[in-house]
Formats: structure tokens, C-alpha cells, sequence
């Protein structure tokens, strides 16, 4: 059955502003009573143009040169707020709406749908109007599907559709029903996978040719600027909200509560965050595939769902991240509001922009066309991260080269990430240029800028007062390079992570260093270590029985620990106790492996015999060599997830390293310990057993293993918290325990107990070093630490205050 | 495809070349949904709308028992980070329902989550003004997203799922699995799902005379099929294992309107004002306590120094505010965008009851 409809064309207007010496805007005309309300886009194998409408129909049309010419068709009707569509074949979709991901199909090949087939319904759907879903292919037949959450600009119903869940209906964008706020995996097999959570309306998804996810987030809660994300799998995107549909969560309570700490460790950064004058919340990316659409390819673009422009993103890898540049691309008044969706068209010299502001804006929607003319604009071509500053390069030869260096500016801001809804420029810094360095001979060359202070967790703006040698001026002539991650120095010796039973294996320029071993004790452990000697570096007792020589004291002391003797009343170093509590892991948040170091992130869960949750922990452990030392950094935080953290004053605590026998400072013969090797010296210049219950920036415990020379060195980053800001308090005895305890008795000339406030975090920095010197002189300890001093933690958020929690304040006002 | 009904299309498309734009069409002309915000099909061309349905008082635990339940959370402000003593209620509505109208002769709901026929009622549809809005203003009218449900409602689902197999009701075999629908030759669904271990497919049609329905029910195999609803009268048109066809009464008799009474103001109130920011949308872009949106907060808006993009500044006073309403195009606060807001022509007193709403927060 067909019913096409003609008309004539209404409003087709070609503009020549500035940004179209370079591209031509068309409207692409629509029957006056359809509403152009785009949902998605999208051309099959023959060259139509399918476009899904938000009321519910599905039109087709061929459009030719001439669009005043062009006829649209109905494909399919019947679809619930449609925002995602893929052709299949010609006459076959899939398009997600509200309450399922559906496959439409014209059996009878008379351009009509007639079969519409439920793919998958699993995902809940409350009655709220903002829970719309987005989609993109698998590359394997399947769909990533992009679920946005609801929004308490609107209800839910008294019947929500799946599973409904109390807690997930609070906060200003909210998951009440099942896997709002998450990426999901749908596999043709038809099973319904998590795949990343943490968004808040992710409005559009897109796959590269890499086959990595990308896709942006509307501005609001949680959301500084305008963020795109590379989507991690497995990855926290910053908004709680879907956290509450994450078993792995639930010990800690409600997600939109957590210590801000917390959530800003287990966020995974945006690859973009971009500030308001250049978006205001972006709709699905699309990859210039083209080289057809001007000197682009292999970048994106992304649309504006609250203006007239559409941005231009420069990705790339640095340090196991996605982050880049991004550049306004087009901004013209003629171009209609609220884009959504863009297409290539197959030949792949225009592009199709679908726009739809009903719901939230005057509206202004529909579908044009944006042509490439083959004059080339004049911008900024790429811009990427040097170790000190960028390169970047223009699309066309500059006027001036040799006034590029009067003619930059470069400044920094960050957002901040909590839950209000948007943020302000914060932090904002001047960045001197240092130099600007020509990098090549040719008549366009590139560039490298090296700039004062360069520095993670923050946006750089570069802005331009160029003209290009055929005097074109640069329209929005600035590019901001959000700078998550720093670009690191190559290393000789890579740190590499595999999976083991016992955990993760770390090697160290081929060698076996450390494993982190999440299987063998009543909490995660570091157990082996073999130092750069090839020696192992810890006493392998309770972990392994029958190596010869060790004394079997202290069972609790099981390779390079984390505990205290009382947290919250539970016990949680002694292993055998009454009240012994375990350390549970609950996510590997993150692990970076094959580069310079190793990394590994988790999130664990402290809890009591009783199996009751008092505390979370996220820990970052780094892994790195040289040719005569390995080296664990540890930056560790506690924190009161579930309650206030009552941490008594006990000296047996807390980051702890047992080491190989042969380094302890006295033999044992009644446990078989015949001769030691061990020597130590702290930082304060005590000597062998006098470095116990001192304080000091390091301990040093050094000698021969194995008749080897090896040594151990536990530095205390001095920006540990402790009482009267002194050193770190250290419980290291002859036996070979080497413990850092901020907690230790005062009577002992520790730091006391200490209150961790419900919703707050504490956080300490350790660095243990195992190297191949049997005279402290040689280890240049010395040297190391005043290197770690200067190290700064990865970078921190700026967030807003812990807001309280509404059982306290909400009955203290009653 | 019939001859006749290409017949019938080709010349309503020669009918579409011909007719001027200005008379506004409809879904029955066009085949496609409009800015009719009340749309019909007809017997030759049935209107398949999924949308978030009405809910008319169905029983919540018999009829729709796969469903979860809503709950009332506490109000939460995004500036401040905190919950307080405001309570939002859940509202009524079918989320993932099917609707279909066949022109004035009847319209029903088909809901994917219970598969089953909830409801069917003649004279009219579904009012999607609450949803879609006008084709000016482009905004819902409610604070939900239901559209409204107007007509004479005949049939209301009751008691257990109606479709008995081998004597058991669907209710009995677990929650059952929407498949998806196919159009036959009169473009009309018929559902399938699956229940326990049988494949069932559904077609509901208009029945013999006024307000009757006639019901398809079939398997594919060799069940018995049964269709028993509490106080409805049905009659079987036919059974044999794996088919069923009955004929379904009126078992309801509820008039619907849409229509709203335009209540003429005698006076501006606060709570008229609050009334009005909550239902036409200002909710959606301006806070009241500071925070930042899409437009300008209210709080310490009325009395302040407003700067424009036009570079030029005024006093936001009520002249100012209530401009801002009615032609929000004239002026536009530095910082953000120009043609947001759509214009919002009201009467004189409820501007000035959204006035008074805006000063609550000076």
C-alpha cells in the first residue's frame, strides 16, 4: 500500500554567510501538516533516506540534487518516541523506541511495513516522558542501546513497566525502572547485556571504526558542560542514578549520597566536556567516514540540541583514555534548532542534520542538508597533546607564520562535577607559551606549542587572531582541549597486567614484579614480589607452606596488606578473631596496562563478621620499573559510605609489607631462622630495631636475598593527613613487618584514633620501593623521596559539599 | 493489497496535489500523523498509536499484575542537593500499551506488558494534546505525558487475563512475552505473545452491530481455548482446538470528554501562578531556587537589573515579566539563547498570577 504525498517546495533557501563560503545549507522541505520531528536518520543500500518521527511514523524519500523535487513515503507507524533507528536492508529497521527495541519489516515489498517484531522489551519503562533510547550497531548483528533516565520535570506511573525500584526513583534525573542511565548490549542472540552505566540522557550513540562507543550527555545534574564520552565498558559515566541497577554498588547505600570522593574515583572522565558557548547538550556523534566533507576525516561531529551548531571533535588515545579537541564546526541562525541526528549521505559529500525541539523549545525542526563546496574552511585542522604543550594544524597555510607565537592565547578552567546541574568556568589560568617549534618544511606545516604549566583535569582553550594566506579569517577561532590524562614520557621498561587465577600478574620489562592477588587472603593482597634481582621479596608464610627457613609467626602478615585492628569495631587485621571483618572487592574499576606503568583501580568493600557493609575503599596502585628497582605507588581512600568510620587507636595497622626472611634485622633459631641479612634506617636517622614507633618520611630495610643484594624502601607521601602535620608514625619491627599506621596509641606517640564523618573521605599516599642495593647509600632513598614529595595524587574534581543525608536533616527539623 | 483500497489512496493522493496547504490535515488524508492532536483513522485505514496510554481505573493487581508498583518519593532540588518534605505521587497511566482506532466505530488499548486488551470504546480516541502540545507552542499541557481518552467506553478488562488454555487462565502460566504484531490484508494488528509454553495470536476486531467485539484467539495447535471475563456477556462465534472466535458485549458505560472548561479568573492568585508554572512546562527550563537550566531562575528574578544580548538593560518589573510571557522573542537575558520559549498567550490574571509566582521568589 502506498500513499505518497507531494507538495511544493516551500523554503528552499541557500545562505552565504561566512561558514558557508564552505558549505551549502539546504532545507530539506516536508508536507506542512508532518511534524518534522526528528528521532533519527539514517540512508539505506539504494540511496533513500529513512527518517523516524517522534510521533510515530517512519518516511522515506530518494533525495536527488534538486530537493524541492522530493517525495516522502510512509514506511512504518506505530512507534512510541523513536530516537534510534538502523537500516537494515531496504524495507527492514530496527528502531528503539520507549518501551522496546522493534523490527520493522515490508514482507510483501510494497514499501509498507507490515511486521513489526518485539526484539527486546527488558528494560523497564516507568510512564516518564524522558526515558528515550538511542541505538547503534554491534558490528555482529546486535545493537548497543543507550537508555536515557527520566526526569522529574515529569511523573512516573502508579504501573511501571519491569522491575521498579524506590531509591531509583529519587534525585532530578532518576532510574526508577531497570537500566535507565546505562549503555545496554543487545546480541542477536537476543540476550540483553549492562555494557556502562552512569549517564544521565546520553541522546544518540555512535560506533567508530575502531568499534569503541561514543556518545555525548545533555547537559544538567551531574553534568559541568556539555560532556562526550568515549563509553567505557563497564565504565561509571558520573551520574549515580543507574548505579542503583549495579549489584556491585549495593553494600555502599544510596548512590546519590556516596561520599563525593567516591563517586569522583570511580567516574570515568569525559573524553570532551565543552562549556556552553559551544554546546548546550549534545545530540549522537557521527564519524566523518568522508573525505569528501573537507579536510576531516576520521574526526566527528556532533549537533547541538539547543542551538544552531554543530561541533567539530578531534579524538585521541593518551595514557589508556580518550580525550581530544573540539572545534565549532557551523553555527548559522538559518540552521534549525535542537539537532539531534546527523547522516552521511552515501556519496558522502553532504551531510543530513535532523533536528526536534518539541518538549522543550519553540519549535524549529526538521531535516537539512549541509553540502561541501571543496573551498576549504579555514580552522584549526587537529590539535593533539605533546608531552608539554600541543600540536596542532590548520587546515590552510597561515598569513603570518612567524607572528604565530603573538597571535595564541591559551588559557585553562575546569567544571565542576556534582549535582547541580551545569557549572560555571572555575579555577580559570593564563598559560604562557614557552615556544612554538615548526614541525615540518612543507607550505602548511604543523606546529608544536609548548605551554607554562600544563596540568590533568582541566579544559585548555587555544584561541587564534590568524588569517590563512588567502585571507580568510577563522570563524569561532578557538579550540578547547579537554586534558584529562597527561601525555607520559616513553619508558624503557613497559609494566604489563594478565590475569592470573589469583588474581593480576604484573611484569615489569618482561619480568614477573607483583601480583595483585584477590583470592588468597581474607582481603586483596600483593603477594608475590619479585624484586629487579629476581628475587622474591616477601615471605611467601601462610600463602605458600613449605618454603624452607621461615618463621611461621603472625599469620595475619600475608605479603603487602591493607588493615587496621579496629574499624567500626571490626577487626581488620588479625584474620582469626572474633570480630575479624573481611575486605571484599567489589569493582576493578579500571586497569591500564603495556605503557610506562601499570595501573589498577578498585572499589572494595570493608565489611564486619556479620557481613555488614562499614566502609568503602578505592585504591590506585601503580607499577613501574627501571633496570635496579621496582616500584607500588598506593594512593588509597576510606570512605563512610554506610555511617560515620570510628577508627580506634590500635599500633597494629595499617599499610603493611612483610618482607622476605632474609631481610629481617634478627634471626629466630627456635622458628628456624638462622641467619638474617637485614639492615634498616629511617629517615630520621634511626638504625635497625630503633625505626619502631618513630615517625619519619621513610623506612628503609636493605641487605641480601638470596645472597643478593635487595632492599625495601616505604616512603609516606608528606601530604598524609596526621595529628600537628607530622610524620608518618611507623610500626616496623626486626621480624620483618614493615607497617605505615596513622592510627597508632598516643601513649605510643601515635596519631590517636580518628572520625571519619558519615559522607566523608579520607585518602593516604604510599610508595614501596624494591631495589637491587645492598647499602643504603646506593638506593639513593633519599633522592626518591624528595622525587615522590613532588608527584602530585591524580587529579581530584571540584565538587560541591556533601549535601547531608535526609534521614538526618529531615528529622532533625521535625 | 486490494485493488479497491489502491483505488481509494491513489485518489486521496490526487486529492493531496490538488488541495492547498491551509486546510489543516489529518491522519484519515494523509496516512501519517499530523499536528492534529486528536487523531482518527478509519475502517480502510486504522491508526496504530504507541504512546503512554489512559489508565480508566483498571484493577492493578487482576489486570495489570505484571506491572510494578510506583511509589511517592520526596521532591529533590538539584541545587542544593537535598530531598525536603515535598512529596511527587505517582500518576495513572499504561506505559507500553498499543492503541488502535478504527474511526468513531471503535478504538481499544492493547498493552505489550499483560498481553491483553485493556480497554475498547467508540465516538472518539485518545486527546494527545498532554503529549504532543500545539504545533505553536510545541509543549505538553500537563504535567504528565498521558494523552487524554474521549469517546464512549464500552469494554473495560477485568478479573484475570479473559484467555483461558486448557482451562487455565494466561494469568496462571507466569508473565507472558509480547512477540510483536502483523498487519493482515485490512491493515489491522494481530498481536502475538507467548505464554508458559504456547504461542497465542490475538486479533481483536469490531464485532456485529454498536459496541461489540469480536475476538480472534488462536495457538496454532491443538489446545482448548477459552475466553471468560467476569461480568461480560460472550458469546463463541466458533471453537475448535487452537481457535477461538467470540463476540463481547458492553460489560462498561463511561462517557470520556478531553474537553476542558475554561474557567474564567476573578483574581490572580500564588496558587494559580504555581498551578501554571507546574502544568505549562516553565518547570522544564526555570528553577525557583537558583540553579541553573535552560532559562533564567526565578529566584531573585522579579525587581533585578536584567542585561540583554541586544546590549541594552531594564528592571525586571511586572510590565517586564509580563512581556517576558507573552512575547519571551522581544528581549533575551545575556548568556542565553535566543527563541527558546515559545509565546504563551493567557488570560490578563493568570499572567498576573504567574507574576505573582515570579515575585514569591524575589
Amino acid at each position: 500500500m502506498k500513499s505518497i504525498f507531494h507538495f511544493f517546495s516551500l523554503s528552499l533557501f541557500i545562505v552565504s554567510t561566512g561558514w558557508s563560503n564552505s558549505y551549502l545549507l539546504e532545507d530539506v522541505p516536508f508536507p506542512a501538516e508532518l511534524p518534522p520531528e526528528i528521532g533519527d536518520l539514517a540512508f539505506d543500500q539504494n540511496g533513500k533516506l529513512y527518517a523516524c518521527l517522534r510521533r510515530g511514523d517512519v518516511v522515506v524519500s530518494q533525495p536527488g540534487k534538486d530537493l524541492s523535487k522530493i517525495e516522502w513515503q510512509v514506511f512504518a507507524t506505530g512507534l512510541h518516541n523513536g530516537m534510534g533507528m538502523e537500516v537494515l536492508a531496504p524495507g527492514k529497521i530496527v528502531v528503539s523506541q520507549m518501551a522496546e527495541l522493534t523490527l520493522i519489516e515490508d514482507l510483501d515489498g510494497d514499501g509498507v511495513a507490515d511486521r513489526y517484531r518485539n526484539l527486546c522489551s527488558d528494560f523497564g519503562l516507568s510512564g516518564n516522558y524522558h526515558e528515550t533510547n538511542a541505538i547503534c550497531p554491534d558490528g555482529d548483528g546486535g545493537f548497543y542501546i543507550a537508555l536515557g533516565t527520566a526526569s522529574h520535570n515529569g511523573p512516573t506511573f502508579y504501573t511501571s513497566r519491569g522491575e521498579y525500584k524506590h531509591d531509583g526513583r529519587r534525585g532530578r534525573n532518576f532510574a526508577a525502572v531497570k537500566q535507565k542511565g546505562y549503555v545496554v548490549h543487545y546480541q542477536k542472540d537476543g540476550t540483553l547485556t549492562p555494557f556502562a552505566n552512569g549517564f544521565r540522557m546520553h541522546n544518540g550513540i555512535a560506533r567508530d571504526e575502531k568499534g569503541y562507543l561514543w556518545c555525548g550527555d545533555n547537559q544538567g545534574d551531574w553534568r559541568g558542560g556539555s560532556p562526550i564520552y568515549r563509553v567505557k565498558k563497564d565504565g561509571f559515566h558520573g551520574h549515580p542514578s543507574s548505579l542503583v541497577w549495579d549489584e556491585r554498588y549495593e553494600p555502599f547505600g544510596m548512590p546519590l549520597f556516596y561520599p563525593r570522593k567516591l563517586l569522583d574515583e570511580l567516574y570515568d572522565k569525559p573524553a570532551m566536556e565543552l562549556p556552553r558557548k559551544m554546546m548546550h547538550s549534545p545530540g549522537e556523534p557521527m564519524v566523518i567516514q568522508s573525505n569528501e566533507f573537507g579536510p576531516f576525516q576520521g574526526q566527528m561531529l556532533v549537533p547541538d540540541e539547543n542551538g544552531r551548531r554543530i561541533v567539530r571533535l578531534m579524538p585521541e588515545e593518551v595514557d589508556s583514555a580518550w580525550q581530544g579537541a573540539a572545534a565549532l564546526f557551523y553555527e548559522n541562525a538559518k540552521l534549525r534548532a535542537g539537532g539531534v541526528r546527523i547522516a552521511p549521505s552515501p556519496d558522502g559529500k553532504s551531510i543530513y542534520y535532523g533536528s526536534t525541539t518539541r518538549g522543550w523549545q519553540r519549535p524549529d525542526e526538521g531535516i537539512q542538508r549541509i553540502t561541501y563546496n571543496e573551498q576549504i574552511p579555514f580552522h584549526v585542522q587537529f590539535c593533539s597533546l605533546t608531552l608539554d604543550g600541543f600540536n596542532i594544524g590548520f587546515t590552510e597555510p597561515l598569513e603570518n607564520p612567524d607572528k604565530l607565537s603573538q597571535n595564541i592565547k591559551i588559557r585553562s578552567y575546569r567544571f565542576e562535577y556534582g549535582y547541580r546541574y551545569g557549572s560555571g568556568e572555575l579555577d580559570k589560568k593564563e598559560h604562557k607559551i614557552l615556544g612554538i617549534e615548526k614541525l615540518d618544511d612543507s607550505d602548511n606545516p604543523n606546529w608544536g606549542i609548548s605551554v607554562e604549566n600544563l596540568a590533568p583535569g582541566r579544559i585548555y582553550e587555544l584561541s587564534f587572531s590568524v588569517k590563512s594566506i588567502s585571507g580568510s579569517e577563522m570563524k569561532s577561532p578557538f579550540v578547547q582541549y579537554t586534558l584529562q590524562r597527561l601525555r607520559r614520557p616513553p619508558r624503557e621498561f613497559l609494566a604489563t597486567i594478565s590475569e592470573t587465577e589469583r588474581g593480576l600478574e604484573v611484569s615489569v620489562g618482561g619480568k614477573p614484579f607483583a601480583t595483585y592477588d584477590n583470592t588468597s587472603s581474607n582481603k586483596p593482597i600483593i603477594w608475590q614480589v619479585t624484586g629487579p634481582n629476581g628475587q622474591k621479596m616477601l615471605r611467601d608464610w601462610p600463602l605458600k607452606e613449605d618454603t624452607p627457613g621461615e618463621a611461621h609467626d603472625h599469620i595475619h602478615h600475608q605479603g603487602i596488606f591493607i588493615g587496621h585492628e579496629r574499624i567500626s569495631g571490626a577487626n581488620f587485621w588479625h584474620i582469626d578473631r572474633p570480630n575479624s571483618g573481611t575486605i571484599e572487592q567489589r569493582r576493578l574499576i579500571e586497569t591500564r596496562s603495556g605503557k610506562d606503568r601499570a595501573l589498577i583501580k578498585t572499589l572494595n568493600a570493608w565489611k564486619n563478621k556479620q557481613g555488614e557493609t562499614l566502609a568503602a575503599d578505592t585504591r590506585t596502585l601503580s607499577f613501574f620499573g627501571d633496570s635496579n628497582s621496582r616500584t607500588i605507588d598506593l594512593e588509597f581512600y576510606l570512605h563512610a559510605t554506610n555511617g560515620p568510620v570510628q577508627i580506634d587507636a590500635f599500633k597494629d595497622g595499617v599499610f603493611a609489607i612483610r618482607t622476605h626472611t632474609d631481610l629481617r634485622l634478627k634471626a629466630s633459631p627456635k622458628d628456624g631462622v638462622n641467619q638474617v641479612f637485614g639492615h634498616a634506617l629511617n629517615s630520621a636517622g634511626d638504625q635497625a630495631k630503633a625505626v619502631w614507633g618513630k615517625r619519619a618520611d621513610w623506612v628503609h630495610y636493605f641487605g641480601t636475598v638470596d645472597g643478593k643484594p635487595a632492599g625495601i624502601a616505604f616512603l609516606s607521601h608528606p601530604t598524609n593527613p596526621s595529628k600537628g602535620n607530622q610524620k608518618s608514625w611507623w610500626h616496623a619491627r626486626d621480624y620483618g613487618l614493615i607497617s605505615a599506621n596513622p592510627f597508632a596509641p598516643e601513649k605510643i606517640k601515635g596519631d590517636g584514633s580518628r572520625t571519619i564523618p558519615k559522607g566523608e573521605s579520607i585518602g593516604f599516599r604510599y610508595q614501596i620501593i624494591f631495589h637491587a642495593f645492598d647499602s643504603h647509600k646506593d638506593a639513593k632513598i633519599e633522592e626518591r623521596f624528595a622525587q615522590y614529595s613532588r608527584t602530585p595524587t591524580h587529579p581530584t574534581s571540584i565538587m560541591p559539599p556533601h549535601p547531608g543525608y535526609p534521614e538526618d536533616y529531615l528529622a532533625k527539623k521535625k | 493489497m486490494k485493488r479497491n483500497q489502491s483505488f481509494v489512496l491513489l485518489s486521496l493522493s490526487f486529492l493531496l496535489i490538488i488541495a492547498p496547504w491551509t486546510i489543516a490535515q489529518n491522519f484519515q488524508d494523509t496516512g501519517y500523523l499530523t499536528f492534529d492532536t486528536k487523531p482518527m483513522g478509519t475502517e480502510q485505514r486504522p491508526l496504530i498509536l504507541r504512546t503512554y496510554c489512559p489508565d480508566p481505573e483498571l484493577d492493578r493487581n487482576l489486570v495489570l499484575g505484571n506491572h510494578s508498583r510506583g511509589t511517592s518519593v520526596a521532591k529533590y532540588s538539584a541545587r542544593s542537593g537535598k530531598e525536603n518534605d515535598g512529596v511527587q505521587p505517582p500518576i495513572a497511566g499504561i506505559p507500553a500499551a498499543i492503541a488502535v482506532n478504527l474511526g468513531k466505530k471503535l478504538s481499544y488499548v492493547w498493552d505489550t506488558t499483560e498481553c491483553r486488551l485493556l480497554y475498547a470504546w467508540t465516538d472518539g480516541f485518545l486527546d494527545m494534546k498532554n503529549y504532543w502540545g500545539d504545533k505553536a507552542g510545541g509543549r505538553r499541557k500537563g504535567f504528565g505525558y498521558v494523552p487524554e481518552l474521549y469517546g464512549f467506553l464500552f469494554y473495560k478488562s477485568q478479573g484475570k487475563h479473559p484467555v483461558h488454555i486448557d482451562e487455565k487462565s494466561i494469568t496462571e502460566l507466569g508473565a507472558p512475552k509480547y512477540m510483536g504484531y502483523d498487519l493482515d490484508e485490512t491493515r489491522q494488528p494481530v498481536f502475538s505473545f507467548t505464554a508458559g509454553k504456547h504461542t497465542i495470536e490475538f486479533a481483536p476486531r469490531s464485532g456485529p452491530g454498536n459496541q461489540t467485539l469480536k475476538l480472534t484467539v488462536s495457538t496454532g495447535g491443538k489446545e482448548k481455548i477459552s475466553f471468560k471475563s467476569p461480568k461480560t456477556q460472550v458469546k463463541e462465534v466458533s471453537s475448535e482446538p487452537g481457535k477461538l472466535v467470540v463476540v463481547v458485549r458492553p460489560n462498561a458505560g463511561d462517557r470520556y470528554s478531553s474537553d476542558k472548561k475554561t474557567v474564567v479568573l476573578k483574581e490572580a492568585t500564588l496558587a494559580k501562578g504555581e498551578q501554571l508554572y507546574n502544568s505549562m512546562g516553565c518547570v522544564a527550563c526555570h528553577t525557583t531556587d537558583g540553579g541553573l537550566n535552560h532559562g533564567p531562575t526565578f529566584k531573585g528574578l522579579a525587581g533585578s537589573h536584567r542585561e540583554f544580548i541586544s546590549a541594552s538593560s531594564q528592571k525586571a518589573d511586572d510590565a517586564y515579566l509580563i512581556e517576558s510571557i507573552q512575547n519571551p522573542g522581544a528581549k533575551t537575558v545575556k548568556g542565553y539563547l535566543v527563541g527558546m520559549m515559545p509565546p504563551y498567550q493567557l488570560q490578563s490574571l493568570e499572567y498576573d498570577s504567574l507574576v505573582l509566582f515570579i515575585k514569591k521568589f524575589r
